[in-house]
């Protein structure tokens, strides 16, 4: 069991680097989407910072929650769209048959179909994600531990999503629009104050849509840290990446294949 | 022992069906209906070890959903099949270690990086020690010629240039039986030459089972000695090559053009489409004459600047296939 972990491990990591090498054929192309999405960020908080400069909290919230927010949902989406960026194009690999490729080869199909992609532009991403947390909370070391550890279980949260949501292709024929709009709404939610919504809003955010373990259980964590809420986010990450495999390998017995053209290129 | 063996192989695939137009959208998309597709009706063949098989037919025909069986992609609907003694679909993973698969439409290249990257990938997907890939690489390097080109982004090669580092990918780890899919489609002639020597080197030397299928007669003919040819889902001939050759790849259309002018031009026991002064076009049958008499005939009187041969496409092959008597065709024996 534990020689399979670090065998997948390993063979993560060099999909890791060859996308990273893919990525930086082209340098300029690299470069300026790492920096024009850093800037992307920061006018964000821009308009956050325009607001929370005319009050001093929003229902709870203040500016300092606000800039560990969205340095911990910046944080979760690099890892996702650099560690499983896949999950970003699966339905597209699913309706077009896009799977035979990790399915003629000895390593989980979900996992290989992940990993197998990555995004360069996410890049900036981890580094506004970095910045903002360091400006924000002058941290230890134990804390940055923690924050790149709730990072990565957002991370978790998010790819599973996108999983299941993918994942609906197996059943409803090419839904690739459909599934982009439910990833798209867990990030919309994410990066928005928990305050600001009613507690029925708040019920799905922690349930159907979990923008709640991305963004606001670990806005509290880093804020007051107990071992329970770190539990409760880690044990919930780990549920919902078992049923996100799941529903994947249950919809897999359901794949037909398909004829396209397909190329690996990095994007 | 038969490496592959298949019986009464099937795949129905359910398709949602719709009247033409809007209105038929719209009725779909309240009462849709569905229709029952059988690409593949129950096949059974063996190969042998070592043997390099042609399975081929049209577009459509079930070749490609066959071998997708046979990899493991898909799950047949009825049926039985063991490659190298595993179910595919049930062994998947534990298959993958033992056979290679190149699907000519689809690559298992970077696009932005050069082969040798992907190959390294792939050592590592195979779990392929060090010092046994440098050993393997060396090898494959050499017997498909890729120094040239190995450290070039794929993307800047040449369609064969590529096809053969496909074909490369795919071997590295010593796979015992190989499904190429269309591996010289979209190949000019030069290219197709090449991928064919390649493809019956690994046979020879590696004793590699080769299961190919393909649009092109031309690569049944020149590679391998028994085929198979599907349609409609169905085995229709499972014969030699050679009486493949002799009973239906015998009308090939040749093309000349003239070094000098020749306005007159005698050519017996062959067909001619088209004759100007600066070339000739005919249909030979080579069950009447032979090439080798026909093309001496038309050398003793022309210099010709340029020649092609056109085989006969596989929809001709299939027909002419159908329209022998009944039983003439079908399940010759190999060899």
């Amino acid at each position: 069991m534990f020689t399979e972990v670090k065998r997948l491990i390993r063979f993560a990591l060099h999909y890791f680097s060859a996308n990273l090498q893919s990525a930086m054929e082209y340098r300029g192309a690299f470069l300026s989407q790492v920096v024009f999405m850093f800037i992307n960020n920061l006018m964000l908080l821009f308009f956050w910072w325009v607001l929370f400069s005319k009050i001093e909290t929003l229902n709870g919230w203040s500016f300092r929650h606000l800039l560990l927010l969205h340095a911990l949902v910046g944080g979760a989406y690099a890892c996702q769209a650099l560690l499983f960026g896949g999950s970003f194009s699966l339905s597209r690999s699913i309706a077009e048959g896009g799977l035979d490729f990790y399915l003629t080869l000895p390593k989980p199909v979900l996992l290989h179909a992940l990993i197998s992609r990555s995004f360069a532009a996410a890049w900036g991403d981890l580094a506004f994600s970095l910045a903002v947390f360091f400006l924000t909370a002058a941290p230890s070391a134990g804390l940055t531990l923690c924050f790149l550890l709730l990072c990565f279980a957002g991370g978790v949260v998010m790819t599973s999503f996108a999983v299941l949501a993918h994942s609906l292709s197996f059943w409803l024929g090419r839904s690739e629009r459909l599934a982009n709009q439910l990833s798209e709404a867990l990030l919309s939610f994410s990066l928005y104050p928990e305050g600001i919504f009613s507690v029925t809003t708040r019920v799905v955010l922690y349930t159907l849509i979990p923008a709640g373990f991305v963004a606001y259980l670990p806005v509290r964590i880093l804020d007051e840290f107990t071992l329970a809420r770190v539990g409760l986010l880690l044990c919930f990450a780990l549920a919902l990446a078992v049923l996100a495999r799941f529903v994947f390998y249950r919809g897999l017995k359901r794949y037909e294949s398909g004829n396209l053209v397909v190329v690996h290129a990095a994007d | 022992m038969a490496v592959i063996d298949v019986k009464d192989l099937q795949k129905v695939y359910r398709t949602k069906t719709k009247e033409p137009g809007l209105r038929g959208s719209m009725q779909a998309l309240l009462r849709p209906s569905y229709s029952e597709v059988t690409a593949v009706k129950g096949i059974s063949l063996a190969v042998e070890k070592g043997e390099l098989l042609a399975f081929i037919g049209p577009n459509g025909a079930g070749k490609s959903t066959t071998i997708k069986m046979l990899t493991g992609i898909l799950t047949p609907t009825a049926g039985t099949a063991q490659v190298l003694g595993l179910v595919p679909w049930e062994a998947r993973r534990q298959l993958a270690y033992k056979i290679g698969s190149v699907f000519g439409q689809k690559s298992q290249l970077w696009y932005h990086l050069p082969a040798l990257d992907s190959f390294r990938l792939l050592g590592s997907i195979y779990e392929i020690d060090g010092g046994e890939f440098a050993k393997r690489l060396a090898q494959v390097v050499e017997l498909f010629e890729l120094e040239e080109f190995i450290k070039t982004p794929v993307r800047k090669l040449s369609l064969g240039q590529r096809m053969r580092c496909e074909i490369a990918a795919s071997i590295l780890h010593r796979p015992q039986v190989i499904f190429l899919d269309e591996p010289t489609i979209g190949l000019d002639v030069v290219a197709k030459l090449k991928i064919r020597e390649l493809i019956k080197r690994l046979n020879e030397e590696e004793q590699t089972t080769i299961f190919l299928t393909s649009h092109d007669a031309g690569d049944i003919e020149q590679l391998c000695k028994r085929v198979i040819v599907i349609n409609y889902g169905e085995i229709i001939l499972d014969a030699s090559t050679s009486y493949l050759r002799h009973n239906y790849l015998t009308t090939k259309i040749v093309n000349v053009k003239f070094a000098s002018p020749c306005p007159e031009l005698k050519l017996s026991g062959v067909e001619i489409l088209k004759h100007t002064e600066k070339g000739v076009k005919f249909r030979a049958d080579t069950r009447s004459r032979s090439m080798e008499d026909v093309l001496t005939e038309l050398f003793s009187q022309v210099d010709a600047a340029d020649i092609s041969v056109e085989e006969p496409a596989m929809e001709v092959i299939i027909r002419d296939i159908y329209a022998r008597p009944a039983g003439e065709g079908e399940q010759h024996a190999a060899g």
